[in-house]
């Protein structure tokens, strides 16, 4: 946050020129009419004032900072006790509910509190960290719901707020086969991929889940949850490459131009066999003639052999 | 008090005319050199003017009261407000009266509810009836003829659906000319929805005039002298679908004669051609001659060819008409509007064109059908409509109006025992509708019901949601128009937060996409097994505040967020971020990868990026003997429930333009490498090959890596003249780019639509699996021969030599 504030006050006024000549003309009408004094509460110089950001004029012109703004100190102002005594570290504590349903995607209960530390980056963004989850144990009547759902082998559907500083209506869904879970005996998965303070999907499962999914009932009735945080990765930059390669360039800088193969070049692996078909043929051709003298001419043969050994 | 109308009367004055309070005319008369005012003159009504009817005719400025019961107008030289009462002057109007924009001279056009009348306001200064034309009439705008105050206008009255009225009246001085020409249309174009007049002059130095008309279809027609002199499908520039269909088995023991219609016509093809071979034809016999040539080859013909090159394209236009085109020659083969649409009434927006049956198996001799979806939206009811147009003859077998809004169609990969595909339709209620609604179709469904999945992205709120099929209502009686009504069990959300990530695209891959192999396999033995489950979404984000105009916002305001994203789990396998990128972004999702193009604020360059995915799961059985004796878990059902460990790759280029369109070749066996296809923004088709979109780049290959054909890594995409698969033409207005395999590996059939329509052929890998056209038959004959002659020759020889040896 400390880091950020320059630079998104360097924007401000690269950005808002004439809104400071504004300001600047209002600042004067105020020191002739200085009779007048403002009562309102200047909510953002308190608030970087705490951040110990050096003292200048904030224009509030832009509407994401006031967004941002405001939503520091909401947070500020419910879990400021957190903060006192530890001015270096800047992380408060933040607990959402977990909420589940047996094949009604309408009718959720609770069934769970996700607590975690709340840690602003130096990137001005707040994330999450060392998300835990407390689950309640299972009711009777959700026993019973989780084994008619095994047995028809329909979906266990579980909800967290889409906003966890500020829950709303919301809602992240995500659901898996209940079967997934039984057969690795209750053991869940929880895949957050968040953004600065939301939720934006929820990978839910077990720890893996083989097809085809067999009818097996859980041995306890208590889940052992595991979860990881996730926000992807950042993309590296174009890489510059220093030497222009030539691609499909000759050494002579030119688009290299295909080398125009004479005929022989281009279908020799089609004349050559055609060749040794063609002679096949002939030779068979002019071997059937003489065969077939030879075959008549050979009892002929024998015949007058015969009576010679005689 | 302000100017409605503005209207330059001669050389000299302008009028300016507007309402004065809800009562009065205000008119200026404004010096049209200087722009001096010369005049202002208020003239009052003692009652209220209807604010929205005010035209200026040639001598005056006309209005009516508010109830629409009197003409109120005032002359321009004199300025003195006058009435007269449309009841008594046009008896047969019914209904509220609206002045029409479009007047001539002092002739103007009063609206009725279901007619429309012409009106002259001459010098005797009271409102003469000239025509009232009931139907569907259409009015052109007035023109002034050459030499004189001549004015006129023409009317074009549908009075039948293939017959048209062309009505012209001209004012000549004090007298109206009224003449009426009928004039045959095609049924198929539709009304006509606007008329423009053009006057020229005949030989006998009268006055002619010629009518272009604009029809229901944005098809263009010249009518003249009773005659449609020429007309240009224009409703091909609003195509917004394409697809193709085989065209039909040649038939065998058609004879030359039947084939050529006629004896007569077939004999004096032939003397044609005889006239020309001994030069005595003339120039317009040629040219027969050639139109013949060009009839009779191969590539026009109206029956599947063996390569698969002959095709059918049938493209869907916004104004509801389809059209099919020869892949050959680029012919109409027919065009038809779909009447089931026409009569629906409402805003009509034209969604989906799907194929419906495709002959295949055991419906070889059926012909493809295709379905066409639209929806209504009208204030009252929003609904969807459903249509089955047969694909060789134009005609319409069904059509229906479903009592639901369509949000979404997804064909299945099933089909029924006629090879019909089997679809389910979404509607705005998250419900599935099972089509066709038979028996059969529904048991083949219920079989895979367990295992159907939808999605659906809502842009405007950035949410993705994903939802499970329930089985069917029970007792849900079967409607052949409706569907097989299904419900829907919400499964899982994505949402992306509003203010920090907007949806710009997304991509999926092709449902009918081949792949040949599984795996990739490197030189050095080792197997890359790539991801390619079907059920893969690719979504695109970008900042807000990117959305703005550019330049606008700087480069840390901007960023770009990729997903890969399960479609039935709704898990996110990959997420990327590309800081101080912004839109557009195009995306193409092919097999394993994706290729995206963006704008890169820094370097205020166009960039592309691939991301390529690999299965880690399955790495282990890394033996490529083992794969090639099939020992391994390549055949195994995968379930999206269990866990995925994806290798992904990625790599980014820059390029040099903007592009409007981007897509993939595809090939009907999947063998032959894939080019990217770029629609540029100089409406330019550029084929670039994918080997420049592999991860595995890099500036300096390996040996062994160079025999897998990897590319040094340059920073950029180079375009090289070769690239341009459009030539030299321009596809102005470029929209779309569609690919379809052709029955030859090798090659890819491509179509390209915008304003103007492209079609070619594109091979990535170059033609292996046929001869060229520039195949020398010829040299092959001789080689033939020359081989034949040496092998008797030798064989003689070889006779003598062993006779020779017989009598020694």
């Amino acid at each position: 946050m400390i880091a950020s504030s320059p630079k998104s006050l360097d924007t401000m006024f690269s950005r808002s020129c004439k809104f400071l000549h504004l300001l600047v003309f209002l600042s004067v009408c105020a020191i002739i009419v200085s009779a007048f004094q403002s009562d309102e509460l200047q909510e953002d110089d308190e608030d970087w004032g705490i951040v110990g950001a050096p003292v200048t004029t904030i224009t509030n012109n832009n509407n994401n900072n006031i967004e941002q703004v405001t939503a520091r100190t909401h947070r500020r102002s419910s879990q400021v006790s957190a903060n006192e005594g530890s001015s270096v570290s800047s992380d408060s504590k933040v607990a959402f509910q977990l909420e589940h349903s047996f094949g009604d995607s309408s009718d959720f209960h609770v069934a769970g509190t996700f607590t975690a530390r709340l840690r602003n980056s130096h990137h001005g963004g707040q994330t999450l960290t060392k998300l835990r989850l407390a689950r309640n144990a299972l009711t009777v009547e959700e026993e019973q719901a989780f084994q008619a759902l095994i047995k028809e082998d329909g979906f266990y559907t579980v909800r967290v707020p889409a906003n966890v500083l500020s829950p709303g209506q919301d809602m992240i869904l995500s659901s898996v086969k209940a079967r997934c879970l039984a057969s690795v005996n209750l053991q869940e998965r929880f895949e957050f991929y968040m953004e600065k303070g939301n939720i934006i999907a929820v990978g839910y499962g077990g720890s893996d889940c083989a097809y085809p999914r067999n009818l097996i009932y859980p041995s306890k009735w208590s889940f052992d949850s595991h979860i990881v945080m996730r926000s992807g990765e950042q993309a590296s930059r174009t890489l510059i490459v220093e030497n222009e390669a030539e691609v499909e360039l000759g050494e002579d800088g030119q688009p290299k131009q295909p080398v125009e193969k004479t005929f022989w070049q281009k279908y020799w692996m089609y004349i050559v066999p055609l060749g040794f078909i063609i002679m096949n043929v002939m030779t068979q051709a002019a071997n059937l003639p003489d065969e077939g003298a030879g075959q008549t001419g050979a009892p002929q043969r024998a015949a007058s052999a015969g009576p010679r050994r005689r | 008090m302000n100017i409605k109308k503005i209207v330059q009367h001669d050389e000299k004055s302008i009028y300016g005319v507007g309402f004065l309070s809800l009562s009065g005319f205000v008119v200026w008369d404004i010096d049209a050199k200087t722009g001096h005012i010369n005049s202002r003159d208020v003239i009052t009504h003692h009652q209220e003017l209807s604010m929205n009817d005010l035209i200026v005719t040639e001598s005056s400025v006309i209005s009516l009261d508010r109830d629409g019961k009197n003409i109120v107008w005032i002359s321009l030289n004199q300025q003195v407000l006058q009435i007269a009462s449309i009841e008594r002057h046009i008896p047969d109007g019914k209904g509220r009266p609206h002045l029409m924009e479009e007047h001539a001279g002092n002739i103007f056009v009063l609206k009725f509810k279901n007619q429309i009348s012409l009106v002259n306001l001459g010098s005797s200064n009271v409102p003469e009836l000239i025509q009232s034309l009931q139907d569907h009439s259409i009015v052109s705008l007035g023109i002034a003829l050459p030499g004189g105050d001549k004015h006129a206008l023409s009317v074009i009255q549908q009075v039948s659906e293939d017959k048209i009225n062309v009505h012209i009246f001209m004012e000549e001085g004090d007298k109206i000319k009224v003449s009426s020409e009928l004039v045959g249309s095609d049924i198929q174009r539709g009304f006509v929805k606007k008329a423009y007049l053009n006057a020229y002059t005949r030989n006998d130095r009268s006055h002619g005039f010629r009518v272009l008309v604009v029809a229901e279809d944005s098809s263009l027609s010249l009518l003249q002298q009773g005659e449609m002199v020429w007309n240009r499908e224009d409703g091909l520039a609003s195509i917004i679908e394409a697809s193709t269909a085989e065209l039909p088995l040649e038939k065998e023991g058609v004879s030359v004669a039947r084939v050529e219609h006629s004896l007569l016509e077939w004999l004096k093809g032939h003397w044609l051609k005889l006239k020309t071979a001994l030069m005595v034809a003339s120039v317009e016999e040629a040219a027969a001659v050639q139109a013949l040539r060009l009839k009779s080859t191969d590539k026009t013909k109206m029956s599947r060819d063996h390569n698969g090159f002959r095709k059918l394209l049938v493209v869907l236009t916004k104004t509801g008409k389809l059209y099919t085109l020869h892949t050959g020659d680029g012919r109409i083969v027919w065009s038809s509007f779909i009447s089931g649409f026409r009569r629906s009434g409402g805003k009509l927006t034209m969604l989906k064109l799907l194929p419906w049956q495709v002959p295949h198996k055991h419906a070889m001799h059926e012909n493809p059908v295709f379905l066409v979806a639209a929806k209504v939206a009208s204030e009252e009811n929003k609904f969807g409509l459903l249509a089955w147009v047969d694909a060789y003859s134009g005609m319409e077998i069904n059509s229906v109006r479903l009592t639901y809004f369509i949000e979404q169609i997804i064909p299945l990969p099933l089909t029924d025992g006629a090879e019909q595909r089997l679809h389910i339709i979404i509607d705005d209620h998250a419900n599935a509708h099972l089509f066709p609604a038979t028996d059969e179709s529904l048991q083949i469904f219920l079989e895979h019901a367990q295992s159907t999945y939808f999605y659906m992205t809502d842009k405007e709120k950035g949410t993705i949601t994903g939802f499970a099929v329930k089985g069917p209502q029970t007792a849900s009686p079967l409607s052949p128009s409706d569907g097989v009504l299904f419900r829907s069990q919400q499964l899982w959300t994505i949402m992306f937060p509003s203010d920090t990530e907007r949806i710009v695209t997304t991509a999926t891959r092709r449902v009918d996409e081949v792949v040949h192999t599984q795996a990739k396999i490197l030189t050095n033995q080792d197997v890359l097994y790539k991801y390619l489950n079907k059920n893969t979404l690719f979504v695109a984000t970008i900042a807000p505040s990117g959305a703005e105009a550019f330049g606008e916002t700087s480069p840390e305001e901007n960023w770009l967020v990729v997903y890969i994203i399960d479609t039935i789990t709704g898990r996110i396998l990959y997420r990327l971020k590309h800081s101080g990128m912004c839109g557009p972004v195009h995306a193409v999702f092919s097999e394993n990868w994706i290729v995206y193009h963006y704008f890169n604020v820094r370097a205020h360059r166009f960039e592309y990026s691939v991301i390529e995915m690999y299965d880690r799961n399955r790495i282990d059985n890394k033996n490529m003997l083992q794969f090639m004796l099939g020992k391994d878990n390549a055949t195994a059902t995968l379930s999206s429930y269990s866990h995925v460990d994806l290798d992904v790759k990625t790599q980014s280029y820059f390029f040099s333009h903007s592009i409007k369109a981007l897509t993939v070749t595809s090939t009907a066996r999947g063998i032959t490498g894939k080019q990217i296809l770029v629609g540029s923004v100089g409406d330019q088709i550029l084929a670039l090959d994918k080997r420049f979109f592999d991860p595995r780049r890099t500036a300096e290959p390996t040996q062994a890596e160079k025999e897998d054909g990897i590319i040094p890594l340059t920073d950029a995409i180079p375009i090289l003249p070769q690239f341009y698969l459009s030539h030299a033409y321009r596809v102005e207005g470029l929209r779309g780019i569609i690919t379809v395999p052709a029955g030859l590996e090798s090659t890819s059939l491509v179509f390209a639509y915008g304003v103007d329509l492209f079609y070619t052929h594109t091979a990535p890998s170059r033609i292996y699996d046929s001869l060229t056209g520039e195949f020398n038959y010829a040299l092959l004959l001789i080689t033939i021969f020359a081989l034949l002659i040496a092998i008797i020759i030798s064989w003689i020889l070889s006779e003598r030599k062993e006779l020779k040896e017989k009598w020694k």
